[in-house]
């Protein structure tokens, strides 16, 4: 088995672990299985090839999670408020930090270049995604990711807006704010439920 | 009393499932790939969207669970999913309304031509 497939497959299996635990205990084997096959097959073709069908379950990570929970329900991680920020902050990373992930690096491949301001979208991305796991270092990584989103999009959105009417200038200047805001957003939940977590655990501690 | 009628018409890849079905049970994989031959590449789907469907089709009482013996990597029996008579029939249903529609746009087109 080739490094790839070996990587790929261990962080499906982490992937897995978001689907409700009844819906795990019926298909989380059967799905690992299948998707190591597929991947394997995928692999014959090349790395890229894998990593493509890797990205596709991601992709359709979001929908499958919803179904799965609608025919699975578990009402326990939705039980109190710090639950619910820290179950809306995974689904909305692995969608959007997943989509646009995968957007920069299809986008990469099409063109065959790797820009700045394609490379500066990945990182944030990427902390999005890694923040489910590690969730203040990721979350800060985001937050800083989603910063520096911001300016390059205010920079770019006023000297694409320069001699515009005023209006315009505004609506350009916060398209281009409104580029990195869901990163500050997101990034911004994930550590204050790492702070919540670790205020709720100290009392408990002492 | 719920009706076939009332299950249709399909989803694109919830028909090309339960037609991956219809000859043979099958496993996982091998539906994965059968969907992907039937519909000529037009519907490829993920695991995770795969055993979504498999998970509703078993719910429904369309589909049913088979252990097959054979053991996984995990060592628990491969599963197998074989095409309940429900299933058979909504198929057949489904099938037999896509031929009407089918005809009908078909008709259309020949009394235009005329």
């Amino acid at each position: 088995m080739s490094r790839t497939v070996r990587i790929l497959t261990a962080l499906y299996g982490y992937l897995l672990r978001l689907y409700p635990l009844d819906y795990r205990a019926a298909f989380a084997d059967e799905m690992r299985v299948v998707f190591a096959d597929a991947l394997r097959d995928a692999a014959r073709t090349g790395s890229w090839a894998a990593a493509r069908l890797f990205l596709r379950e991601l992709t359709s990570l979001p929908a499958s999670l919803w179904h799965a929970s609608r025919l699975y329900p578990s009402p326990s991680i939705y039980a109190d408020r710090l639950s619910r920020a820290r179950w809306s902050a995974r689904y909305f990373s692995i969608f959007w930090g997943g989509y646009m992930l995968y957007f920069a690096v299809q986008r990469t491949l099409d063109s065959g270049d790797l820009t700045l301001l394609r490379a500066v979208q990945m990182v944030p991305s990427l902390a999005l995604v890694l923040a489910w796991r590690w969730e203040r270092t990721g979350g800060m990584l985001t937050m800083l990711g989603g910063a520096v989103l911001c300016g390059l999009g205010v920079i770019g959105g006023y000297n694409a807006a320069q001699g515009e009417p005023l209006l315009t200038q505004l609506a350009t200047l916060s398209a281009g704010l409104m580029w990195g805001a869901a990163y500050l957003v997101f990034g911004g939940l994930y550590v204050w439920v790492a702070n919540k977590d670790r205020s709720v655990e100290t009392p408990r501690a002492n | 009393m719920e009706t076939i009628q009332e299950h249709l018409p399909l989803s694109e890849s919830t028909f090309f499932i339960l037609l991956s079905l219809a000859r043979e049970p099958r496993h996982g994989y091998a539906i994965l790939k059968d969907v992907e031959a039937l519909s000529q590449r037009r519907v490829v789907l993920s695991t995770g969207t795969l055993y979504g469907a498999l998970s509703r089709l078993l719910d429904h009482g369309w589909v049913i669970r088979l252990d097959t013996g054979e053991p996984e990597e995990s060592g628990r029996p491969r599963k197998l999913y074989r095409l309940s008579d429900l299933g058979q029939r909504i198929l057949q249903a489904e099938t037999e309304r896509m031929e009407h529609v089918a005809a009908a746009a078909r008709l259309r087109f020949a009394e235009e031509l005329s």
